[in-house]
């Protein structure tokens, strides 16, 4: 019998609570939906009331039950090409994505300082994505060397180019929106059940207080129609744009949620959606949202409850840091969000690599949090076996009684690689001897080391040349209306 | 000679006393300028807590409510707002398509503390609005916030607008936003980049001088 950790931090009769505060919030103060009227009408067809003057629509229980009623709770997500499926998003299953969503990038061996990411970075970054074990998602950034206009098809073409991993990728514009499902019909090589073999996932982040921008709930609508999961992630900012209370702000958002799996099973009932979040504490000192405070961290994983409890798969923006550089703070603030998450089953943690609020990659981090990943699923993942022959009681029996070594016994011979997880070399669990031959080096400093040797040593699958042709002649038509005649990723060799 | 009593009173926030206090005043015919000396050196005495680390931003803006509320009761007794200084007139908005107000509203809080004239348009505000707005209020500054990568394009486009409208010359402008830097503020033509609240007041102080 194999154990799995568990964390229950809500009782079930408190989620019910959260759930019926839910539905007593969206039937009585109901939802903006603001700037897309398609939206409005979807919701009156469907039996919402809908007040189109003020832009508000107030859904019954009996709607939310009927659109719960068909959200699927597990989404099998593939490989980029589509043919091997990677893993389930549902249940109790949990995997971890790089952090993406980076705006800048600190260089190595200019710590605590920034520079705007441009293509040479997400090859990197997509690369190392790549090559970690525990890494599931690869998730591009924005890039500055190119029109920001067409920096959303850009990023997800270079990360297309080298990683093989499923993206979480966001579009920007309606254009960008339709040009990225062009991109994907040409991956999906025209084979005809390739949509439902989902290869990435989109979030779309509703505005807290209780309400869709234009942007943000057609490209919403818009990933239902076409078979693209939809994340939603609501982020709303403790004390800010939610109650000062984590319940207040959890029941918030669980209202913000369930108005998307309504508007999602409107748009497409049976289509899969993602119960995302990223509710976070506000720092009452500076204003900022700290994404990897103690309190954000439980309201993430208390929203997850909730969402798990509804049977649909969940997301959280975990395993992020804000510290400003990948130093201890970085450390803990991963380890605690990993090690929540993952006890509380989450299914999708998207923070790996990404610092400050969100904004900031380090490859460096990157890496190390690859290895807190591996850590945290050793735990929930391989869990614990408790059976006769982990108790060990003949073992122990035997060994000590015949003054035996556990090292020489057949038992630690059959059972050890089970039992233990042996990190990197970036962990260092070495003896002091070989830690000082090999120069005093800190974690992050193996890190960069380790960077280097997968850039210089693995070879990125490469997507087929006439598909690479074909994907890259899509953005550059696009880009071509925002005057640039060549994408610099046409510049890059290998 | 400060009023001790209303000066700690709004400077931590307790509202009920504060009003009571005001009414008090008013009723009995006391200065009006020396009520709002009070009420403004308490608010001097909560941004300066802020500063220590001994109140936090619910307070500030918590104080800059009583302020507002204590200045409705005064005002119909003034003969005039032009009596109270301010240092600037700054009008702030969200632009566009984007309905995110936190940093806007923040900076709007220090600006008040720092004695400028906020004019604050709210969210999803069209350029034509603001250009209608800056040709009827004519503010010092316009600052400018957006959350979206999707809507900053509309910072770029509403200085475009005030060259277009021969508007450029007598207008400061600031942009704000996770998105925005200063290496963005030069390529659209702004004045200047708010990297958070704070940094936007003090950018706003160095653009007219303060």
């Amino acid at each position: 019998m194999k154990i799995r950790p568990k964390l229950q931090i809500l009782q079930e009769e408190q989620i019910r609570t959260i759930i019926e505060d839910a539905y007593y919030i969206l039937d009585s103060v109901g939802v903006k939906i603001h700037g897309y009227p398609p939206a409005l009408d979807l919701l009156d067809a469907g039996g919402a009331r809908v007040d189109r003057d003020k832009e508000l629509v107030k859904i019954s229980a009996d709607l939310i039950n009927k659109a719960l009623s068909t959200v699927p709770s597990n989404i099998d997500i593939y490989d980029q090409d589509r043919k091997k499926l990677l893993f389930s998003l549902g249940g109790d299953n949990c995997v971890m994505s790089c952090g993406g969503i980076g705006i800048y990038i600190q260089d190595f061996d200019k710590p605590g300082y920034r520079r705007e990411t441009v293509t040479k970075d997400q090859i990197i970054n997509s690369r190392l994505v790549e090559a970690c074990e525990y890494l599931s998602f690869s998730d591009p950034f924005t890039l500055y060397d190119v029109p920001r206009e067409v920096a959303d098809n850009y990023r997800f073409l270079v990360n297309y180019l080298y990683t093989f991993k499923p993206p979480i990728a966001s579009m920007w514009s309606k254009e960008g929106f339709d040009t990225m499902v062009e991109m994907m019909a040409i991956m999906e090589d025209g084979e005809e059940d390739a949509r439902t073999r989902y290869a990435h996932v989109h979030p779309n982040d509703p505005s807290s207080p209780l309400l869709w921008s234009p942007v943000v709930i057609q490209n919403y609508i818009d990933c239902m129609k076409v078979g693209l999961p939809p994340i939603i992630i609501c982020i709303p900012i403790a004390g800010a744009n939610s109650p000062s209370t984590l319940v207040g702000t959890v029941v918030q958002t669980a209202a913000e949620n369930l108005s998307g799996v309504v508007i999602g099973q409107l748009a497409k009932e049976g289509g899969p959606l993602i119960w995302g979040g990223g509710p976070t504490a506000f720092d009452f000192r500076f204003g900022t949202a700290p994404q990897s405070a103690i309190e954000s961290l439980l309201m993430m994983c208390m929203l997850a409850e909730v969402g798990k409890y509804l049977k649909i798969p969940v997301q959280g923006n975990i395993g992020r840091t804000d510290s400003k550089l990948p130093d201890i703070q970085g450390g803990f603030e991963t380890g605690i969000g990993y090690t929540l998450g993952s006890l509380v089953g989450v299914n999708m943690m998207r923070g790996a690599g990404i610092l400050e609020y969100a904004s900031l990659m380090s490859h460096e981090k990157l890496l190390v949090d690859n290895e807190i990943a591996g850590q945290a699923l050793r735990m929930v993942k391989g869990g614990i076996e408790f059976s006769e022959v982990t108790r060990a009681v003949d073992v122990i029996k035997e060994v000590v009684s015949k003054d035996g070594s556990f090292l020489e016994s057949k038992h630690t011979l059959e059972n050890f690689r089970k039992e233990f997880l042996m990190p990197s070399e970036i962990i260092d669990r070495g003896t002091r001897t070989h830690f000082e031959s090999a120069g005093y080096k800190s974690a992050i400093e193996r890190a960069h080391e380790e960077v280097e040797k997968i850039l210089a040593e693995k070879e990125s699958r490469q997507v087929p040349q006439e598909k690479k042709k074909a994907l890259i002649e899509v953005v550059r038509a696009r880009a071509k209306k925002y005057g640039m005649e060549k994408l610099p990723i046409e510049e890059v060799s290998t | 000679m400060f009023d001790d009593k209303l000066v700690k009173a709004i400077s931590e926030c307790r509202e009920t006393e504060v009003f009571d206090l005001v009414k008090d005043k008013l009723d009995n015919g006391h200065s009006l300028t020396e009520t709002i000396d009070d009420l403004t050196e308490g608010l001097r005495l909560l941004g300066e807590q802020f500063s220590r680390g001994e109140s936090f931003i619910p307070e500030l803006v918590y104080g800059g409510v009583i302020f507002n509320k204590s200045m409705e009761m005064i005002k119909p007794k003034l003969d005039t707002d032009s009596r109270i200084e301010k240092k600037g007139k700054i009008l702030i908005a969200t632009v566009k398509g984007d309905m995110h107000d936190i940093g806007k509203n923040l900076v709007g809080t220090f600006l008040n503390f720092g004695g400028y004239e906020v004019l604050d348009l709210g969210v999803d505000v069209p350029n034509e609005k603001l250009i209608e707005a800056i040709e009827i209020e004519n503010p010092d500054v316009v600052g400018l916030s957006a959350l979206l990568t999707t809507t900053m394009f509309n910072q770029r486009d509403f200085v475009q607008s005030l060259v277009d409208k021969g508007l450029r010359d007598k207008i400061k402008v600031i942009v704000g936003g996770p998105n925005a830097s200063q290496a963005w503020a030069e390529e659209i033509g702004a004045d200047a980049y708010g990297a958070d609240a704070v940094d936007g007041k003090n950018k706003i102080d160095s653009l007219l001088g303060n």
